[in-house]
């Protein structure tokens, strides 16, 4: 057993040193163990066969469809309405357009589910216009990174969909409890934005000075926007579709949309868009597939049950498990990309928090906000490089404005991890 | 090679639109199936899954071409010259040889499964259909990274790390493609040419 496992992850960590792609490391890994661990008799189609079967499922299938209406979203108009509809809300007080900011990655997150496009939709948006009004660069680069993590915690989330398909934990309670601990990040990052405000006395816009007309023009314009979460929670909520189902409607709105009401977009758009989500899906959906193979092999070793064997002779609680796992977590999405960390620990830890109590929800939140925090620390950090590819700024620059709001965004995470109640306050069990 | 990698991402791309496009119409006819005409159709949820399996491998081939697949450079990226192209060797050697393992493998599952005639449970279709999308990827993969190896090798000989640039083309810029589909590239432009007016 201690073999495989040594060869499983000492080949996989050299593969990713060495640029392997992520997909290719976690698989050939699986291959290595089999060739030149003695003690497994088994064929390499063992392997094809177990990503085939990580593939073979209908929840997955969320995910390309997510993909490609949010691509069809960002590239239809939608990001000029938000950003319109969140200023004329809060325009006028000191320091409006960095709220503006906040509120727009929200409603942003709330369509695309992905934290670099909602970083890139709303930084091209917003960013040169603050700076020019005055905002201290740095702060605004760095408040674009924090906010764009609101993208996998407002739902629909696709990292919450992985975590589901992978537990077997319902996509409509882990959409639920995304939508109150998102809610709650918007709050804590509008409270530090307005510390700084203040303290660094950022402008006031005279021009944009709240009127009802301004508000009601860009909302009416933002409403087909605003309805797409409408018809994606109201549709798994009413029980009228399933979440994947739900993706399907979520497609075909962003298209008519995109194509009939806001006509950012023409149909010689579609194929170009179609193909890059096809990539962009593939790019994720081969990592869930490599991976299956990866942890399947891990429980047929015999590692996955001797984990839990030694975790439950610790007599960790709950809470302090979820701590460590929090930690965990956190160092791998340091390094890894946040999918890749969710499908390699989630079937390794997750029969552990099972045995220990923990709330399959509770879990998969700390796995979904963990996996954001990720996106902000360097050297895999995409809503970094995100943030610096919109701004021109230097990594150090945008960590030093991150810095306050990071403060913030893990304030939250701690405590979801030791307010469990928290995760399940909207669940009805 | 040029005009074969071409027409290979243009196959690519029409299998892989295709499967999406399919993907996409299959389970909105199930929807309205379900809720408004109300008929037996059990056929689209399967169509979906295996268009997905399609999309999938094949969206792989072509992210592992094109240098989209995610993997970390950060350490390979501080190296130069013929170290660095020493470890992409190393790098791409093991894609080929996993790609080459999984092509044979699959083969041998597609066999049994042919002689077995396992079909899918709804639409009664040979199960080395669906499976089959492994053995066309990976046979692909191995054919394409294969070619990219031995430019690489190559260029290590020649001590000529320009020489293997353009055997992936680069990525696009996810920024510039944004902000020309924001419009923001022409009123940049247009303001840039009301200056120079």
């Amino acid at each position: 057993m201690s073999l495989t496992v040594f060869l499983m992850f000492g080949v996989f960590a050299l593969l990713l040193i060495i640029g392997v792609p992520i997909s290719i490391s976690l698989a050939s890994s699986v291959l290595a163990a089999i060739i030149f661990d003695p003690s497994i008799t088994l064929s390499f189609g063992v392997i094809a066969q177990r990503m085939y079967g990580g593939l073979e499922s209908t929840s997955i299938m969320a995910i390309p469809f997510f993909i490609l209406a949010g691509n069809m979203m960002t590239k239809g108009g939608i990001s000029r309405r938000l950003v319109d509809f969140a200023n004329s809300l809060i325009g006028g007080v000191r320091g409006g357009m960095g709220y503006a900011l906040i509120l727009a990655c929200a409603f942003f997150a709330a369509l695309s589910g992905s934290a670099p496009a909602t970083v890139i939709a709303i930084g091209v948006m917003l960013y040169n216009d603050m700076v020019r009004l005055g905002y201290p660069k740095e702060r605004v680069a760095g408040l674009l990174v924090v906010s764009g993590g609101l993208g996998p915690v407002i739902p629909p989330s696709i990292i919450m969909i992985v975590y589901a398909t992978i537990t077997n934990a319902s996509v409509g309670d882990m959409f639920k409890s995304g939508m109150l601990i998102g809610g709650l990040i918007v709050v804590v990052l509008l409270g530090v934005a307005a510390v700084f405000a203040k303290k660094e006395k950022w402008p006031k816009e005279e021009k944009g000075s709240f009127s009802m007309k301004k508000l009601g023009t860009s909302f009416v314009r933002a409403i087909p926007a605003i309805l797409l979460p409408v018809i994606i929670l109201g549709g798994i909520y009413s029980g009228l579709v399933t979440p994947t189902e739900s993706a399907v409607l979520a497609v075909v709105w962003a298209m008519l949309v995109s194509l009939f009401i806001y006509r950012d977009m023409k149909p010689k758009d579609l194929w170009p868009i179609i193909i890059d989500s096809a990539k962009s899906s593939a790019m994720i959906l081969f990592i869930i597939a490599s991976s299956t193979a990866f942890s399947w092999l891990f429980a047929y070793s015999g590692a996955s049950a001797a984990l839990v064997s030694a975790i439950n002779a610790m007599n960790l609680n709950a809470v302090m498990f979820a701590f460590i796992v929090a930690i965990v977590l956190l160092i791998f999405g340091t390094f890894l990309e946040g999918i890749a960390t969710a499908v390699l620990m989630v079937p390794i830890l997750w029969p552990v928090a099972q045995a220990l109590g923990m709330d399959v929800i509770h879990f998969g939140m700390i796995v979904s906000i963990s996996n954001v925090i990720g996106t902000m620390t360097p050297p895999v950090a995409v809503n970094f490089f995100a943030a610096a590819s919109v701004t021109k700024l230097k990594m150090g620059q945008i960590a030093k404005g991150q810095l306050p709001f990071f403060i913030g965004y893990v304030a939250v995470f701690l405590v979801v991890v030791f307010v469990p109640q928290l995760s399940t306050l909207l669940i009805s069990r | 090679m040029r005009t074969t990698l071409k027409w290979l991402q243009r196959a690519e791309n029409f299998i892989m639109g295709g499967a999406f496009i399919i993907m996409v119409a299959a389970l909105f006819i199930q929807v309205v199936n379900r809720n408004v005409t109300k008929l037996a159709l059990p056929w689209p949820e399967e169509v979906a899954v295996y268009s997905m399996i399609y999309l999938v491998l094949l969206g792989t081939e072509a992210g592992l071409r094109d240098g989209t697949q995610i993997q970390i450079t950060a350490i390979v990226d501080r190296f130069r010259g013929r170290v660095k192209l020493g470890i992409q060797i190393v790098a791409r050697l093991v894609v080929v040889a996993f790609s080459g393992a999984m092509a044979y493998a699959s083969f041998g599952v597609i066999a049994a499964q042919a002689q077995s005639g396992q079909t899918s449970p709804v639409l009664r279709l040979p199960m080395y259909v669906p499976f089959g999308a492994f053995l066309l990827a990976f046979t692909i993969i191995f054919l394409v990274q294969g070619y990219a190896l031995i430019v690489l090798v190559k260029a290590f000989i020649a001590n000529d790390p320009d020489a293997s640039v353009g055997v992936v083309p680069d990525s696009p810029d996810e920024v510039e493609e944004i902000t020309a589909a924001l419009g923001l590239n022409e009123t940049a432009d247009s303001e840039g040419a009301e200056e120079k007016r």
